[in-house]
């Protein structure tokens, strides 16, 4: 699915200062002291790394990295933040879990971008003592002792979205899917979770087109065109990235489709909130991205990763009807708050 | 050491055994039975020996089958000089190139005398016999890069794949012969041909076209005649005329159907499997079936079973599912569309097939193989690691089993195969495995890098063992050619011989020195180096040396290469084995000739020190501070009178013979010696058993020792007897010589006693004149006091003179007159004796000349002896000249830091004989002469240190010269 970022939380650890004020000492002596102290601290045995966790996350994943840090903050924990600069930068992502794996970091919180290429960095970070949580996505390993999962329910996702398109098609006529990841096995699950959703639900409905995701919002509305074209009695299209959303809602509403057949999204960006409140998108399956950087660090920072297995946390269903209300507040945070504030206190 | 000649001997047998080795080894590689008669060894899953030439071949139970369907994959084997022979296989075509409705093609074989092997349909040459769908027969026919067949021979029963078949085809020089037996039914078929240029030799071979082929039972025996061949030559076939055979393409149908791609079939099959359709082309066959089209791959799991090979573009039909991101269609069927054209693998990383988007796909990727897994002898699984990522790849074949079996940890590889995530594979811990099927989807990019720890560890053992094989083959030569230095450049000469006295070995020493060559030296040549006067001994001790076994030695002497012969002292000791039989002797010699040499002057040294010391009657001894005598020399022996033969007395013994008036004194010079640690030095008589009594001289002289103690005495004894009794006759001698002066003075003083009374009158005579003369003048009134006085003044002169003339007198003819050395004046002199001469001298007959230099040094003597000198030498002028007249010259120079005086006269002169005798005493010419006047000049001149010598004149008379040193003080 889809994006997301690394999240970094860090123990509080004694400093320098503190090493050094615990008595009053003869300026000489002190100064020799606190020159040791100074050497002691500046030596790679004392830094914090140890201390610290990182996360590693794809893009667009300010939720989480927000949620990451409200956990921190209360649990004093010192977390560092990596995010890929760009989305499917697997690679970038091998390399940030062997750096923290190098730099010998307590822990490692991690949204992967290519989950079946990552099963053996996070091999070499679990065989190096580290803990383990990865979020958004489930990998072939097995949770097992320090290593843990904290994912969408994907099944719910599927369910919410099927019932959506069921209601806004009043249990008959086509829809088409779009969007999925023919690689992820979330996005399958999703997909599945859907169909079989429709298929008993609904059954007069017929999921008449399933198209995979595209790498640009271009390439998903050329894709919706050419469902509109094959399938010209659509009502609603199920798009499970927020691309493919988006890609519909820039077909639809070129052809002033969007009042007549009905978009479901999964994943929550700031451009779809407002086309809900323009009623130009029916509704979005939000992911609490939030309560999975608070979920992941807090699973951490209790020892849980070696006893949880899989977290699966319950998306909502954002309409016109709720997306300004306080319970979806925490699922459409899009952008960190302003202002500078240390993330450690 | 072994002789020269001998180890060129086992130089040649040892390259002679080589070359025969390799000889024989050529003969055996070309022999035409070499590894005949053959069986395989595919029920031990072994392609040893086997060659591909297109294919691909595994093993399974105990066949070999080919798979790939393509056109002429061969495997080979055998020796290419293998000639008459027969090679027989059971064979069943896999299946068949053909189509619903239409022909199919393909088949199955042998190959015989096959060489020139390529991969390509007909690319070798060689036979072939196979059983053939297409006209159901038995073909033989001959490929020469192109194929040429003879007639085919309908198989009864015809031919079909799934099929056992026995098939046979031998070959005896030029007649090649075929057969077919179908196992079920027991039904043959053969073919004979006769090929006129026919192909002598070649390996054996298993091919099929088209249709895949499984073997079993291959064997290939050697055949001595042509038993099997048909006996009519009219049963042959001529090979040569035949027409090419081209066989035609097979034409393949297409059936038209609803298509999906199979990376959408992730989306369809998303709920419930999805009924699809996919066209794609077969990947791999074992252990499952893969098919891919352009966007992905899929597992296949057909209904019933099938014979697609590698290559074959299908379509499937069945129920497709999604195994995690894995597609599988189950319960397919297949149609076949066309041709065998493997799909080229997509090269990929494998960060790629770890996101998964190659599942079931061809792909080539590179990796470093951490480590090898052996599950049994037909799949081993390869673990890797390459772009961040790690996977397993895992062997479909036994062939690739042992192909990976071969690959080293940390070599860096190529591989193809298809790309599964399937769990039952990975084991879930690997992101994907490759499951590679041919050897040749494995390449080796670059080894092991040498730097790994096991490469370092055999790396290390490696060096220390070759180290240490260097190291001891080094020291072990080394030792040798130390050892070998040492005998050579050690100062002995050395040699070994063997128990019968044959010499086996002599080192380079020795053959410098007798200048014979090493083979010239060996056996018994050498003994013609002993020295003639020293063979019967030596051989003599040698002979008893070598039949006793005892080591010997002796002294000899040996010929150089100069001819000069040098004496050696040889020592010889044998060697025994364990039994203690002597298996060689080894001796060494050495040169001691400059010790004989040595010994000899010694010897001849000490014989001439003794008779120089009997000779100087000197003794030699050395004893201790204690008195223990430690070495009497032979003289002193005699000196003493004691026995040479007993030891040497002690001190106290040697008192016991010292003059008992000096025995304390010694006694006391001895002790104050060694008191003083000085020398002790001094007279003493010894008195002799016979009581002969001997003066001796003796001289003691401390040595030292390193800490400063008296270590010993040694000095020497001199018998002085003769000298004592010498320096008493001398003395007598002196002073008889001392009289005889005297009377030649007294003698002289006779001659001179007339001229003295004259000389001494006239004084006297001039006094008494004088006296009267002043009495006189005293007379006188007044008295001439003035006159008186000059006259007794002339008294007093007068009277001095005469006193003077006594003087001398007195003190010339005083016989103890002692020598009073005082500084002369010679000229002085010279007038004194004018004056006393003066009455001797006639003044009408001889005249005399004086020649006085002007700076005649003074002299330091005795006036006395000088002018006695001069008396002699003047008188003996004057009586030379007596009745003749003549001159007498004297004269006085300097002659360097002498004064020469020179008294010459013309008289008769001197005879030569005179001249050699006049100073000989008791020579005289004068008839009333004593003969010791010029004996005792010549004694006084050389007392003082001068020189008397006489020479005859040219004309007359003769001439004494004497010189006296001057006095430097003067």
């Amino acid at each position: 699915m889809g994006s997301g970022g690394t999240v970094n939380i860090m123990r509080s650890i004694p400093t320098g200062s503190q090493c050094g004020a615990r008595s009053v000492l003869r300026p000489t002596k002190l100064a020799s002291i606190l020159s040791l102290i100074l050497t002691f601290t500046t030596l790679p045995s004392c830094r914090a790394n140890r201390t610290e966790i990182e996360v590693i996350s794809t893009t667009n994943k300010e939720a989480e990295h927000e949620g990451a840090q409200s956990a921190a903050r209360g649990l004093g924990l010192r977390i560092r933040w990596s995010q890929s600069s760009q989305e499917n930068d697997v690679e970038s992502q091998i390399g940030l879990v062997d750096r923290a794996v190098s730099e010998r970091y307590r822990g490692l919180i991690l949204t992967p971008d290519g989950p079946r290429a990552l099963m053996v960095p996070i091999q070499r970070a679990l065989a190096a003592g580290m803990r383990v949580v990865v979020v958004g996505d489930t990998l072939p390993l097995r949770p097992q002792r320090n290593l843990s999962y904290i994912v969408n329910d994907d099944e719910m996702i599927g369910r919410m979205a099927a019932m959506r398109v069921g209601d806004v098609l009043d249990g008959r006529g086509e829809v088409a899917v779009v969007g999925i990841d023919p690689y992820s096995l979330n996005s399958l699950a999703i997909v599945s979770s859907f169909v079989s959703v429709i298929e008993q639900r609904f059954p007069k409905i017929s999921v008449v087109d399933r198209r995979a995701a595209t790498s640009s919002d271009l390439d998903s509305e050329l894709v919706v065109n050419q469902i509109l074209l094959s399938h010209p009695h659509v009502g609603a299209i199920f798009a499970l990235d927020s691309r493919g959303t988006i890609g519909a809602y820039y077909a639809l509403n070129a052809r002033s489709l969007t009042n007549r057949i009905k978009i479901v999204g999964v994943q929550q960006t700031e451009e779809l909130a407002n086309a809900i409140r323009l009623h130009q998108i029916d509704a979005i399956i939000a992911e609490d991205g939030y309560q999975m950087g608070y979920q992941a660090v807090e699973a951490f920072a209790h020892g849980e990763a070696k006893s949880r297995g899989v977290l699966k946390l319950a998306p909502m269903l954002i309409t016109a009807d709720n997306v300004d209300s306080t319970a979806a507040r925490p699922f459409l945070i899009f952008v960190r708050p302003a202002g500078w504030r240390s993330d450690y206190q | 050491m072994r002789p020269v000649g001998q180890l060129v001997w086992i130089r040649y047998a040892v390259l002679f055994a080589f070359l025969a080795a390799g000889a024989l080894s050529l003969i055996w590689y070309r022999s035409p039975k070499r590894g005949l008669p053959y069986y395989d060894q595919f029920v031990h899953g072994q392609l040893k020996g086997w060659k591909q030439f297109g294919g691909s071949w595994t093993i399974d139970g105990d066949t070999i089958r080919n798979t790939s369907g393509e056109r002429g994959a061969k495997l080979i084997t055998g020796s290419p000089f293998w000639t008459n022979y027969e090679a027989e296989a059971d064979v069943q075509l896999l299946g068949t190139a053909c189509q619903t409705g239409s022909s199919c093609w393909g088949d199955a074989g042998i190959l015989i005398r096959a060489s020139d092997l390529d991969k390509g349909v007909d690319s070798y040459r060689g036979y072939y016999a196979g059983l053939r769908i297409y006209d159901q027969s038995l073909v033989l026919g001959r490929a020469d890069y192109g194929w040429y067949e003879l007639p085919p021979i309908p198989m009864p029963g015809g031919v079909k794949p799934n099929r056992w078949y026995h098939l046979t085809i031998s070959a005896y020089e030029c007649k090649i012969h075929a057969s077919a037996t179908t196992l079920d039914t027991g039904e043959t078929a053969s073919n004979s041909s006769i090929d006129p240029n026919c192909l002598r030799s070649g390996k054996i071979g298993l091919r099929d076209y088209l249709s895949g082929g499984i073997w079993r039972r291959v064997e290939v025996h050697a055949l001595n005649r042509p038993s099997a061949f048909p006996a009519s030559p009219s049963s042959y076939a001529r090979i040569h005329g035949l027409e090419t055979i081209v066989k035609p393409s097979p034409e393949l149908s297409r059936r038209s159907s609803e298509i999906v791609q199979i990376d959408s079939i992730r989306l369809l099959a998303a709920s419930r499997p999805a009924h699809v359709t996919v066209r794609g082309t077969v990947t791999l066959v074992t252990p499952h079936v893969y098919i891919q089209d352009a966007t992905g791959g899929a597992e296949v799991g057909f209904a019933e079973q099938t014979s697609l090979k590698t290559g074959d573009e299908i379509e499937v039909t069945g129920d497709a599912h999604r195994d995690g991101l894995s597609v599988q269609i189950e319960n397919a069927t297949e149609l076949s569309i066309a041709g065998v054209v493997p799909v080229p693998a997509l090269s990929i990383t494998p960060l790629q097939a770890a996101i998964g988007r190659y599942d079931g796909m061809f792909v080539e990727l590179e990796g470093r193989v951490d480590s090898a897994l052996h599950t049994d002898k037909s799949v081993v699984q390869l673990h890797l690691s390459g772009g961040q990522q790690e996977f397993s790849a895992i062997s479909n074949t036994p062939q690739t089993a042992t192909l990976f079996s071969k690959v080293e940890v940390g070599s860096l590889v190529r591989l193809r195969g298809i790309c599964v995530l399937n769990s039952a594979y990975a084991n879930d811990s690997l992101p994907f495995t490759l499951i590679v099927s041919s050897p040749d989807d494995l390449e080796l990019v670059s080894g092991a890098p040498w730097w790994s720890g096991g490469h370092l560890a055999v790396m290390a053992l490696g060096m220390l063992a070759l180290g240490f094989l260097i190291h001891r083959l080094y020291s072990h030569a080394a030792q040798r050619r130390r050892l070998r230095d040492v005998i050579n450049t050690i100062p002995a000469y050395v040699w070994s011989h063997l128990p019968d006295g044959s010499v086996d070995f002599v080192n380079d020493r020795w053959l410098e020195f007798t200048g014979l060559s090493r083979e010239g030296a060996l056996g018994e040549n050498w003994a013609t180096t002993i020295h003639p006067d020293d063979q019967s001994r030596f051989f003599a001790d040698r002979e008893t040396a070598l039949s006793t076994g005892q080591a010997w030695a002796c002294e000899v002497r040996v010929r150089g290469a100069n001819g000069e012969y040098r004496w050696w002292f040889a020592r010889n000791l044998p060697l025994r084995n364990r039994l203690g039989n002597i298996i060689k002797w080894y001796g060494a010699g050495v040169d001691i000739d400059d010790r004989k040499r040595a010994e000899q002057a010694l010897r001849r040294s000490e014989a001439y020190l003794a008779e120089a010391q009997r000779l100087s009657h000197t003794g030699s001894w050395a004893r201790s501070p204690a008195g223990e005598t430690l070495y009497w020399s032979e003289e002193s022996y005699r000196i003493w009178d004691f026995d040479p033969r007993q030891p040497p007395p002690n001190l106290h013994t040697l008192f016991q013979r010292v003059h008992p008036e000096d025995r304390d004194r010694v006694s006391e010079n001895v002790k104050k010696a060694a008191r003083e640690r000085t020398d002790d030095e001094g007279d003493f008589r010894i008195i002799l058993p016979n009581g002969t009594v001997r003066h001796v001289h003796a001289i003691g002289h401390p040595v030292f020792s390193a800490n400063g103690e008296i270590a010993e005495f040694v000095g020497t004894i001199v018998d002085v007897t003769e000298r004592k009794r010498a320096e008493k006759e001398r003395e007598r001698l002196r002073q008889l010589e001392a009289d005889l002066a005297h009377l030649n003075r007294i003698s002289m003083l006779g001659e001179l006693a007339t001229s003295l009374a004259h000389e001494l009158n006239q004084p006297i005579t001039g006094a008494v004149t004088s006296a009267r003369a002043c009495l006189n003048w005293l007379a006188h009134d007044p008295p001439c006091l003035e006159r008186a006085r000059a006259a007794t003044a002339r008294i007093e002169k007068d009277g001095t003179r005469a006193a003077e003339i006594i003087n001398r007198l007195r003190a010339f003819y005083k016989k103890d007159a002692s020598p009073q050395r005082e500084v002369v004046d010679v000229v002085e002199i010279v007038r004194e004796m004018f004056v006393l001469l003066h009455d001797q001298l006639d003044p009408q007959s001889i005249r005399i000349l004086t020649r006085f230099a002007a700076d005649v040094p003074k002299v330091m003597a005795d006036r006395v002896q000088l002018q006695q000198v001069f008396m002699n030498l003047m008188l003996n002028a004057i009586d030379a000249m007596k009745g003749t007249g003549g001159e007498l010259t004297i004269r006085l120079q300097t002659e360097g830091d002498h004064v020469l005086v020179t008294v010459s006269d013309t008289g008769v002169g001197l005879s030569s004989e005179s001249t050699s005798q006049i100073f000989n005493a008791f020579y005289t010419t004068k008839p009333h002469g004593t003969g010791m006047g010029l004996a005792i000049s010549r004694s006084i001149i050389e007392a003082h240190a001068g020189r008397l010598w006489a020479s005859t004149n040219g004309t007359r008379g003769a001439t004494f010269h004497f010189t006296l040193p001057a006095d430097v003080r003067a």
